[in-house]
């Protein structure tokens, strides 16, 4: 019995940090936690987990591992609203549909990145710090508006 | 017309509107209350596997429900009585009760059927949440995630 699903996102990409935020939001039937990919070694939960880039990964908490559309269809599985929709497109006839969907979905997303200007959580922290740099400012000492 | 006939005239027909609109509501009213209560308990069943056995929720959801139920059915029952026929002898009082009793009937009928398509489609829905994983997994890790308690 699952109760528990571990979704490890592309944190460098801006849609899917947007998607990540999105999907906590969402009122769901079993606990989600969003795991930045950026942090996946540093985390001891998953041993042995090679999460390919590009690649959405959803882990449950039996270690069950699922790819791709399959990460997609359990990330669908676990809100309430889209349940009865994840049966639907893991169905035969729909399958390919939803397999299709997502690969261009994942394909396309840094061109969505770019049209709708979304910036990824590991972006604007990088840009917080080289401003910090720039202002000289050390281990985030820095006056508040006093710098410059 | 001279006084005298038209005397007699409205002595040999007499007024019946009362009986007809008697009959027509001593007939449909009680119609519609049968039916909504009929409602009211078999439709709990349908709305306790809707809302996840919630007891409470299922009980307000269908409170809700039949307040419009009664609301449409009788309102529409008593939207009809307006139109009426003179009524001067008994069978144009049976034809009219009849008429009026008969649409009413479709009416709840259609009602009762919409709301068991509605009923049934929640709980549909709400059986739907039982359902089980869509796909298998492709691996699996050595550890079990959950062996470190989620955050």
């Amino acid at each position: 019995m699952i109760t528990a699903l571990y979704v490890l996102y592309d944190d460098e990409c801006g849609f899917c940090c947007a998607c990540a935020r999105w999907l906590i939001a969402q009122p769901k039937l079993v606990n989600v936690e969003c795991v930045p990919r950026s942090r996946l070694a540093s985390d001891d939960r998953f041993p042995g987990l090679r999460s390919r880039p590009g690649q959405l990964t959803v882990v449950d908490d039996d270690g069950g591992v699922y790819e791709g559309d399959s990460a997609w269809l359990m990330a669908m599985w676990s809100l309430t609203e889209f349940r009865p929709w994840s049966a639907r497109f893991a169905s035969p006839e729909l399958r390919p549909l939803a397999r299709e969907t997502f690969a261009f979905v994942s394909q396309t997303r840094h061109g969505v990145n770019t049209l709708l200007g979304l910036r990824s959580d590991a972006e604007l922290a990088r840009a917080v710090a080289r401003d910090a740099a720039r202002r000289g400012c050390v281990d985030g000492g820095c006056a508040v508006g006093g710098g410059g | 017309m001279d006084p005298m006939t038209a005397n007699l005239a409205t002595e040999a027909l007499p007024d019946l509107t009362l009986y007809a609109y008697g009959a027509y509501l001593g007939i449909a009213v009680p119609l519609t209350v049968w039916v909504g209560r009929t409602l009211v308990k078999n439709g709990r069943y349908f709305l306790l596997d809707a809302f996840g056995q919630n007891t409470e929720l299922a009980d307000a959801v269908n409170k809700l429900l039949a307040v419009g139920f009664y609301l449409i059915n009788l309102g529409m029952v008593s939207r009809n009585v307006r139109w009426s026929p003179e009524m001067t002898n008994w069978p144009s009082v049976v034809r009219y009760s009849a008429d009026n009793v008969g649409w009413a009937m479709l009416v709840i009928g259609g009602m009762h059927f919409f709301n068991l398509f509605i009923l049934s489609r929640m709980r549909k829905n709400g059986l739907a949440r039982l359902a089980p994983p869509p796909v298998l997994p492709s691996s699996h890790l050595a550890r079990a995630a959950s062996t470190v308690s989620p955050v």
